[in-house]
């Protein structure tokens, strides 16, 4: 599994997509 | 100092976007992909992302508050922490500067190729077409050539579009990124799209993503990372510091800063996507594998990507696309470096912002012809290694230094947290007194030691004095007499205050 692309797609993807919308929330509660 | 026409941001997502416009540019497509590559493909991406959290984050905070909180272009804000400090920021500034010199060009370079695409000129020798047809390649870099008047021309048109997108600084800026930010966004996604669809296109992301772990215990594989974060960030160029500097009091930098580095990251990551699928499908046709057609910057760019729109269907619309986006990521990060420079320049010496504007310009331009000749290529090759890796990595250096150990860290941060929703910790302190100042130490003396021991690039070394080290004396020389300027510049102010 650590060794599969997908392993790297879903870490890159929940860190960068998922910090860029919870940064927005957040954002957005102000 | 006479007053200056100071403009401030229309909205916060206007300043999130000229930000993150900024930050992405060219080196998102065509840097971060090979780098990746060349790195252990997803292990790169992992040691990316802690460098980014570890020093490129807690970096562009810094600045923020350098140009929000303390207020100022590059040059004020690092005289107001100290008049000793002032040359720092115009170090910054000059940095950027010299940057756009050849930026420019580059960007003349994709808008002529924008219009090749129409006919695909290039042919079915793409490589021959860019040498010498675009280029008008000499043989070495001591042979000047002839300049090549259709790069003039479109360097003429890309100056145009720069000056006017910054014609009253972050006022004009706040309607153009709305433009300038979405349209690569949208073009990036519809070539990642189009491209995974390709047959092949997943043995090329294969290469991408797959992670070889055990690079993760070289040192070089953080190098590159660190590198490539300071890179892609636009930090050290004095550009965050001026842009911050145009937003109200109450803004929240933390989070600002959060959304400007993580959207940046991902247009890199979705960058990737969009070269790898398409050099997948490429190799595929070729027979190959994925790494022997793997190029980076402007070769990936101006030979590979032409050579492989020539065996996609609708090609022309496809070159349209792809060299419109380059365009459009490029724009944003040049402005912003003559912004930057722009608003230090006004804020010394008082003068007119539309003035200024052409003043900048004009100059940037006039060396530009420079690149557009036929060892323009050698000497923008030479040039942008030094600016990028003495430059920036001294600049950064000298900036977490400065605020790390002259500075009440301490106090910076309480300013910072006062209006952040998300307050940052001590570890911002750690962060920008030992992180930030060792990896860039670090990066800036294994860049001097190697080019010690192997000029760059093969250059001879009389070219390396001369696009190297005398440019850097030259920017090192010019910032010590401006911050003595800008020093008094304040002090006019305060007393006519």
């Amino acid at each position: 599994m650590f060794t599969s692309p997908w392993f790297t797609f879903v870490i890159a993807s929940v860190v960068l997509f998922g910090g860029i919308i919870w940064s927005i929330i957040i954002a957005k509660r102000k | 100092m006479a007053q200056t026409e100071k403009a401030y941001w229309s909205s916060r997502t206007a300043f999130i976007l000229a930000s993150i416009g900024s930050a992405i540019g060219l080196g998102n497509v065509w840097r971060f992909p090979y780098i990746c590559y060349k790195y252990g493909g997803g292990a790169f991406i992992i040691a990316y992302l802690v460098s980014l959290f570890l020093a490129g984050i807690p970096l562009l905070i810094l600045e923020f508050a350098l140009g929000q909180r303390i207020g100022g272009s590059a040059p004020v804000a690092f005289a107001k922490l100290s008049k000793k400090f002032a040359w720092i920021g115009w170090l910054a500034i000059l940095v950027g500067f010299f940057i756009t010199t050849y930026y420019a060009v580059i960007m003349s370079w994709a808008a002529n190729y924008l219009v090749y695409s129409f006919k695909l000129s290039w042919g079915s020798d793409p490589k021959s077409f860019f040498f010498d047809k675009v280029l008008g390649l000499t043989d070495s870099i001591a042979n000047f050539g002839s300049i090549q008047t259709h790069l003039v021309i479109g360097l003429i048109i890309m100056w145009v579009w720069i000056v006017l997108s910054i014609w009253k600084g972050a006022k004009t800026v706040s309607k153009v990124v709305y433009f300038t930010v979405t349209i690569p966004w949208l073009i990036l996604i519809t070539l990642v799209t189009g491209g995974l669809t390709l047959p092949n296109a997943f043995e090329g992301i294969k290469y991408y993503l797959t992670p070889k772990w055990s690079m993760l215990l070289k040192p070089q594989i953080w190098q590159a990372a660190f590198t490539q974060v300071f890179f892609s960030l636009s930090v050290g160029f004095g550009v965050m510091i001026a842009y911050a500097s145009f937003l109200p009091p109450k803004s929240d930098l933390v989070n600002n800063a959060m959304i400007i580095a993580l959207s940046d990251a991902a247009t890199a990551y979705v960058g990737g996507f969009a070269v790898f699928s398409v050099l997948g499908y490429y190799a595929g046709l070729q027979g190959v594998e994925v790494a022997k057609v793997m190029k980076s910057g402007p070769e990936l760019a101006f030979i590979t990507y032409p050579e492989i729109i020539n065996h996609l269907p609708l090609a022309p619309l496809v070159g349209v696309l792809f060299f419109l986006m380059l365009l459009t990521l490029a724009i944003d990060s040049a402005f912003s470096l003559v912004e930057g420079f722009v608003a230090g320049v006004m804020e010394t010496f008082g003068t007119r912002r539309g003035r200024t504007n052409i003043f900048v310009a004009a100059v940037a331009f006039l060396i530009g012809i420079i690149y557009t000749t036929g060892a323009g290529l050698y000497w923008l090759d030479l040039v942008d290694h030094y600016m990028t890796f003495f430059g920036l990595f001294a600049v950064g250096f000298l900036e977490a230094l400065v605020v790390g150990w002259f500075t009440d860290t301490e106090k910076i941060r309480e300013m910072i947290n006062a209006h952040s929703i998300v307050k940052i910790g001590k570890w911002w302190n750690v962060a920008v007194k030992f992180l930030v100042p060792i990896a860039s130490i670090v990066l800036l003396l294994s860049s001097v030691i190697g080019i010690i021991i192997k000029p760059y690039g093969g250059y001879p070394r009389w070219a390396e004095l001369v696009g190297g080290w005398l440019l850097l004396a030259i920017a090192v020389i010019l910032a010590i007499i401006l911050g003595k300027q800008t020093v008094k510049a304040l002090k006019v102010k305060s007393s006519e205050g």
